[in-house]
């Protein structure tokens, strides 16, 4: 069932925007072509990873051998259904992220638009790089590569507020970059390995327990990336920084805050830790070593804080990033249950929290762009303005709080009957809390954008609504890649399959238990 | 060719200094390329023992100079690519130095006629060849005396020399420094002589074949400790390290780069005397050494980062980059000293860069603050990259040789204290520390390379320096990287040592 299949396809679906990356900056002269080279790429790419599913649904897997350096440093790519999960997804979103950035880099006419798409095609290498990784030396390659490529992008204005949010960005995750090194080295010299196992590698070591346990804080700690609390300020400061000068001045553009919570940074930073939980450690050592509960209560108190944080927020994108730290803890919480439903729950939640996610911070810098808006006060009518957007952005907080008919729900059923399964009913009441407080601050700013009116605009406009977001033709480059995932964030309820997601996630849980 | 191929190694680089002594002083620069060929000419006798090394053989050398007294060389598996990599450091160095001399000579004597312009430049390269002859027999060397010979040799002549008339501040600051270098080397040979000649009481022999046989006897860890005091004073680990920065930031640039080998060569001599022979013994010195190597490292680099000059910058960094191979092959398990002799010639190789390249910009744009640096990037990108390459390879990251030496190292120290609380958490400390070479070497290269040109900067606009003093160092940067991506002949060769014992 399980056969190792030499394939050039792994290689060849992560070179594609490492080949586009030169080409971006060779024609650097010519925007509309370079832009042209990325949305080729971003679609070459997500057609070469699309076509590995069906060997993998069959039970082998896909391996690419870079290269051998010596003492158990080896680069290599093994493609496996989890990684391929995390791939599709980030493949797809940067087609539609790329187009996205057209609309909004050319309106805002921002400066260094050629640096700007360069390190987003290395970052997306880096992200699928992680995604496919054979081992841990690959893994924390791509992982540090990731974060320097998105570096550039964070600080992209290069103002003091950039780079004041970058530094914080750097220090935390340089620094988790380490001890992930650190954890990899002992991981190496405890097994003398470093490919990733279905049945986790280190069950068979003749490690003592608190061995163990140290090396999975040091693999905690190298996890910073997942934004796990108490380590979680960096990422709203990346988005926004926290005492301006300029009132909310916003630091990285939204495109990239999309790109870092839907696709790159934080997803690879919960992607790598579902990895070493299922395929270093293994199911049945961290069940032995007892770290599940304290997984799980690290895990649900970053839920519910993150929750209530986000509530506090004002500014949309901080907001946004909030709730990203409260999501993406579901995905850890779903791992630390070690049962079946849960671990399924939390790899469909990757791709399913990537999309509902992208919508969001897309309608975010849409509504910036065209209204100039970024607090949810000023917001008032806004719905009425730009109703597709609104519309779209309705969508994703429906999936954030798990309501049907939007592929959230599907994520948490699982991770619910995860908790059953478990028997750890605490952790039910945990999810549900945890919702219930996605819908506290999701549904004010959907009940500002539409039914509350403007103090201002009805006057100046002679008491008229105009649909902003149908102004300019530039608008529709963001405007439709919104629409289109809040579109897909509806589909994959209706056919999780869609993709192969729910079949690859079925699949990965196989091999686990 | 072949015959006395060792012999030859060592001795080449003396010959061309007595020869140079016979060109006459004036304004050219044949005693420099008198000096390039003697090296060229070494280098490929230890490419040819080299390939015979590979092969499994191994040179052994002996010459009788009377009774009981034999001077033998060998080359192994472990002696033979330290040999290597520190003769190419040499040349490329020597190549660096043609115009770097002249420079310095102009700057300390001013105006003075060819003829004395020709002795100096002259007595530099007599002096420079001294620096090969050593490094070759600390590596060859196969009894403690003649480690102990050729380590005062390098202190004596051409360290001690060199700086007192080639060094930066004024002559009496110079003179003063040089000395205190001379106590400090000769203090510490003593120290390791105390400790040789105590062996020998034990067991009458200097050979280092023969140290194994001091295993057991109740002051093998009294002898080694009195050793490794001496060795600790070149390798500067604290609380020895005083000197290390002075003498540094006095070598004119072009010698600072073996300076970091004569301290870091220290570390091998370690592990052929000590470790190899005697490592069970050595075992309870293991953990106290690794916390004494992670305090240097952490001191060392914090050290570094509170320099503002381009010479002590770099001095302070070598502190630091010396105890990662000694933490390595204090671990005393074979990948730890694998390791560690790994990590040597990766940090040799990188601080050589690194020093050259603060020597290029001392040299172009004369002054060693660096605050007076910023925005060279586009006037001088040649030299931005070798600095940006001597920060890859000193911080370790792939895909240079540093990473493949970090990653021996902390595996070697791992797998012997995996069980063991303290060294699981000094070993997680010291690669936490090693996060501190990133924040230094690239912070500092981003002052200097980019960001604010400064009004120095523009009252004497600087650029790439002649080809002789970049391209020896590119091929050195380019030596570190092919280490990084295809490690595995050194590897082969170094565990055919290390790795049987």
């Amino acid at each position: 069932m399980t056969e190792m299949v030499p394939s050039i396809k792994p290689l060849l679906a992560v070179i594609c925007p490492m080949i586009a990356a030169p080409g971006i900056f060779l024609l650097r002269k010519h925007a509309n072509i370079r832009e042209g080279t990325t949305i080729l790429a971003a679609v070459i790419q997500f057609a070469i990873i699309i076509s590995m599913a069906p060997a993998i649904l069959e039970g082998g897997f896909l391996t690419f051998r870079i290269i051998d350096i010596g003492a158990g440093i080896e680069l290599g790519y093994r493609v496996d259904a989890f990684g391929l999960i995390f791939a599709i997804t980030s493949s797809f979103l940067w087609i539609l992220v790329s187009l996205y950035s057209i609309g909004y880099m050319r309106s805002l006419e921002e400066h260094a638009q050629t640096r700007y798409y360069f390190m987003f095609a290395l970052a997306i290498f880096s992200a699928v790089s992680i995604a496919l990784s054979e081992n841990l030396v690959t893994f924390y390659i791509f992982y540090a590569a990731l974060t320097l490529s998105t570096y550039w992008l964070v600080a992209h204005h290069e103002d003091k507020e950039a780079f004041a949010a970058t530094r914080k960005y750097l220090v935390y995750l340089l620094s988790s970059g380490w001890f992930l090194f650190a954890a990899v080295v002992l991981t190496y010299a405890i097994t003398g390995t470093t490919r990733f196992a279905d049945g986790g590698i280190l069950g068979s070591a003749s490690a003592s327990g608190s061995t163990l346990i140290v090396l999975f804080v040091l693999f905690a700690l190298g996890s910073i990336k997942a934004a796990w609390m108490p380590f979680h300020s960096w990422l709203p400061s990346a988005m926004v920084a926290p005492t301006p000068v300029l009132p909310s001045a916003m630091v990285a553009p939204t495109p990239v805050s999309a790109l870092l919570h839907a696709v790159a940074v934080v997803k690879a930073g919960v992607f790598g830790f579902v990895r070493i939980v299922c395929h270093v450690f293994g199911i049945e050592l961290i069940g032995e070593l007892g770290i599940g509960l304290w997984l799980g209560a690290v895990a649900s108190i970053t839920m519910i804080l993150g929750s209530f944080f986000a509530i506090g927020e004002d500014n949309l994108k901080r907001r946004l990033a909030y709730s990203t730290i409260s999501q993406l803890s579901y995905i850890l919480f779903g791992v630390a249950l070690l049962s079946p439903f849960g671990i399924k729950g939390a790899m469909v939640h990757i791709p399913f929290h990537g999309f509902m996610k992208i919508t969001l911070f897309l309608c975010a810098g849409a509504i910036m762009v065209v209204t100039g808006k970024k607090e949810i006060s000023q917001m008032a009518g806004v719905g009425k303005q730009m109703p597709v957007t609104m519309l779209a952005f309705t969508i994703g907080a429906l999936g954030m709080c798990g309501a049907p008919p939007v592929s959230g729900f599907i994520s948490k059923w699982f991770l619910g009957l995860g908790t059953i399964q478990a028997g750890a009913i605490i952790f039910l009441i945990v999810i549900l809390a945890s919702s219930l407080l996605d819908v506290v601050y999701f549904f004010p700013i959907v009940k500002t954008a539409f039914f509350d009116t403007p103090a201002e605009a009805s006057v100046a406009d002679g008491g008229k609504i105009r649909f902003l977001e149908m102004e300019r033709p530039l608008y529709l480059f963001m405007i439709v890649p919104l629409a289109l995932t809040a579109l897909f964030s509806v589909i994959f309820f209706f056919f999780p399959d869609a993709f192969h997601l729910l079949g690859l996630a079925e699949m990965a849980v196989k091999n686990l238990f | 060719m072949m015959h006395y191929i060792l012999l030859q190694i060592v001795a080449v680089p003396l010959v061309a200094s007595w020869a140079a002594f016979l060109i006459r002083p004036r304004k050219n620069r044949r005693p420099a390329w008198i000096a390039v060929a003697a090296l060229c000419y070494t280098m490929l006798l230890l490419v040819l023992a080299g390939l015979q090394i590979y092969e499994g053989k191994i040179l052994h050398e002996q010459y009788v100079i009377g009774p009981q007294v034999s001077f033998n060389l060998l080359a192994d598996g472990l002696s033979l690519p330290v040999a290597l990599i520190i003769n190419l450091i040499c040349l490329a160095l020597a190549l660096y130095s043609i115009h770097y001399v002249e420079h310095r000579i102009e700057l300390i004597y001013g105006d003075i006629d060819d003829k004395t312009y020709g002795i100096y430049y002259r007595r530099f390269f007599m002096l420079y060849l001294y620096f090969p002859t050593g490094f070759m027999g600390v590596a060859f060397a196969t009894n403690t005396l003649a480690v102990y010979f050729f380590l005062e040799l390098l202190t004596i002549i051409p360290l001690y020399f060199i700086m007192a008339q080639f060094g930066y501040s004024d002559f009496i600051t110079r003179y003063k420094v040089a000395l205190m270098c001379l106590y400090w080397g000769i203090a510490g040979a003593t120290f390791f002589l105390i400790g040789i000649i105590w062996g020998y009481i034990q067991i009458g022999s200097f050979e280092i074949g023969q140290i194994h046989n001091l295993s057991g006897n109740p002051f093998v860890l009294w002898i080694a400790v009195v050793i490794l005091v001496g060795l600790a004073t070149k390798l500067a680990i604290i609380p020895l390290h005083v000197w290390m920065p002075w003498v540094h930031a006095e070598h004119p640039t072009c010698i600072a780069g073996l300076l970091a080998i004569y301290a870091n060569i220290a570390a091998y001599v370690a592990v052929r005397v000590l470790i190899l022979p005697l490592r069970l013994d050595l075992y309870p010195l293991s953990l106290p050494l690794m916390i004494f190597a992670l305090l240097t490292m952490v001191y060392g680099a914090l050290l570094t980062l509170a320099q503002t000059d381009a010479k002590r910058f770099c001095a302070c960094s070598t502190i630091s980059q010396i105890s990662y191979s000694v933490f390595g092959i204090a671990a005393m398990t074979a990948w730890g000293i694998q390791g560690g002799m790994f990590y040597f010639l990766s940090h040799i190789l990188g601080k050589a860069i690194l020093f050259s390249t603060a020597g290029i910009l001392v040299y172009q744009l004369e002054t060693r603050n660096l605050k007076n640096m910023g925005g060279l990037w586009p006037r001088m990108p040649l030299t931005a990259v070798l600095w940006l390459s001597a920060s890859l390879i000193l911080s370790a990251l792939p895909p240079t040789s540093g990473f493949v030496g970090k990653w021996l190292l902390f595996t070697g120290a791992f797998k012997g204290f995996n069980s063991n609380p303290l060294g699981l958490l000094v070993t997680i400390a010291a690669i936490m520390s090693t996060l501190l070479t990133l924040v230094y070497t690239f912070l500092t290269g981003i002052r200097i390379f980019f960001g604010q040109q400064k009004t120095h900067d523009l009252e004497h606009p600087a650029t790439d320096p002649p080809l002789t003093m970049s391209l020896p160092l590119l091929a050195l940067a380019g030596v570190a990287f092919a280490m990084g991506i295809f490690p595995k002949p050194l590897l082969r060769l170094l565990d055919s040592v290390i790795g049987t014992f």
